[in-house]
């Protein structure tokens, strides 16, 4: 063995493997045969075109979350239109500066939308109510001058029950002026829709579940979200779930829909 | 018989240019026994053989309007098996990691309790090689390449080629010479 050169070394390795035959399984030439009967279907699936198309698919992707700007926009103009119409409706109440009743319209029909409590929900009432009780305290200034003279005469001749009401009465027509204005907010709400989560995540994010939001109403576009979170006293609360089949909202929620 | 052979075979290259399948599968019929002892050669199991002899032959019927008659038909087949080789070699390499030296001599002994040494037990041994050894020593020493070649194949340089070739060669030896001790180096001469 050690006197053996390479040369010969080589020359028997190939002497003895030069004729060598196996005879392959019977598969083979079926799998030649298929490989050569359809080409296409293998160019179909090669590598070179799934890496095409998960670039087409990244890259669209890429353009679907680039898309945030025009939502808010649209939202913006969206948001003037209740205004209008709300002073219309309670011609009593000029005096409110002008530039004030939007922005608390915008307020309460946020309110209306976010909170989803029980509690929650008498609280944003109870801030109205106090909020009507402080205009007609600035509202009764003006009218009690010339209330009171009338207020006097009657006094003499009709009892003193009937005179009552009469405040009364004008106290109570502010906050049923009021309830319309609150559904008329949530007709708008309800009418936009697709709006809805842009304005959820427009006051910014400040929590995870506002995050969440942002990011599945960018995601699902469907009135009620495959996830929905919302802020109480309590802390950040799952409000709503959608899975299709199953559609679970908190019961605030249900009542407004 | 070698030259009925040969005709039978140019005959069958010419249904192979007009892509006929009967001449197809009478061509894999003839030479694909031959072809897959080629391959086994290169390849680490027979299932890795079959898949290069596989990929090999599609190449054959796919480029057979390529071939030029320079040198036989058959020879054309067999560089292209080897190509194949050279090539499902490459690919494994770019995943696997080369393995070390070490473990090549650390490789256990196994099925070499034969008398007489014949071709399926030497192919045991080059089949037990590391890939890289594998490579160079089966162009070189079995069919004949350069090592300026072997380098160009396999993409490395002409000097690694030969350490390859001479490493391969040690590691051969050591384990026909554990294999067969005295009768084997009688057998050797």
């Amino acid at each position: 063995m050690q006197t053996m050169s390479d040369k010969e070394f080589d020359a028997f390795f190939r002497e003895k493997l030069d004729g060598f035959e196996v005879a392959p399984s019977d598969a083979v030439w079926g799998r030649i045969a298929g490989e050569l009967a359809e080409p296409a279907k293998k160019r179909v699936f090669s590598p070179l075109w799934m890496a095409a198309a998960s670039v087409v698919v990244i890259m669209a992707a890429g353009f679907w979350f680039m898309r945030p700007v025009k939502p808010i926009q649209l939202r913006a103009a969206n948001v003037t239109e209740p205004a209008p119409r709300v002073e219309q409706s309670r011609p009593v109440e000029e005096k409110v500066p002008a530039d004030a009743s939007p922005k608390k319209e915008s307020f309460l029909e946020r309110l209306a939308q976010l909170k989803v409590g029980k509690n929650n929900q008498g609280r944003g009432t109870a801030v109205m109510k106090e909020k009507s009780v402080e205009n007609d305290y600035v509202q009764q200034p003006v009218g009690s001058p010339e209330e009171t003279p009338q207020q006097i005469t009657v006094l003499a001749t009709e009892t003193f029950t009937d005179i009552k009401p009469a405040p009364v009465s004008g106290k109570l027509k502010i906050p049923d002026h009021r309830k319309p204005v609150i559904a008329l907010a949530e007709d708008n709400a309800a009418k936009e829709g697709d709006s809805e989560p842009a304005e959820r995540s427009r006051p910014g994010i400040k929590t995870v579940g506002d995050l969440v939001n942002f990011v599945v109403a960018k995601v699902d576009k469907r009135k009620d979200k495959l996830i929905e979170f919302s802020e109480n006293e309590e802390g950040t609360l799952i409000s709503g779930i959608n899975l299709g089949v199953l559609k679970i909202k908190a019961k605030n929620e249900d009542k407004r829909n | 018989m070698n030259l009925s052979r040969k005709v039978t075979i140019d005959e069958l290259l010419d249904g192979c240019r007009r892509s006929e399948r009967r001449s197809q599968e009478l061509l894999y019929k003839l030479l694909a026994s031959k072809m897959l002892g080629v391959c086994m050669r290169y390849a680490k199991d027979r299932y890795e053989a079959e898949d290069i002899l596989q990929m090999g032959f599609v190449k054959v019927f796919q480029k057979v309007k390529e071939f030029k008659e320079q040198g036989s038909f058959e020879g054309w087949i067999r560089r292209i098996m080897v190509n194949t080789a050279i090539e499902v070699y490459r690919k494994n390499q770019r995943m696997l990691n080369v393995v070390d030296i070490d473990e090549v001599y650390d490789m256990p002994q196994e099925m070499f309790d034969m008398n007489r040494l014949e071709a399926k037990d030497l192919l045991a041994l080059i089949q037990h090689l590391s890939g890289g050894y594998r490579m160079v020593f089966n162009l070189y020493a079995i069919e004949g390449y350069s090592h300026k070649e072997i380098g160009e194949q396999l993409g490395i340089t002409e000097g690694a080629s030969k350490s390859q070739l001479s490493r391969a060669r040690a590691v051969l030896k050591e384990k026909l010479i554990k294999m067969e001790g005295a009768t084997h180096a009688n057998y050797v001469g």
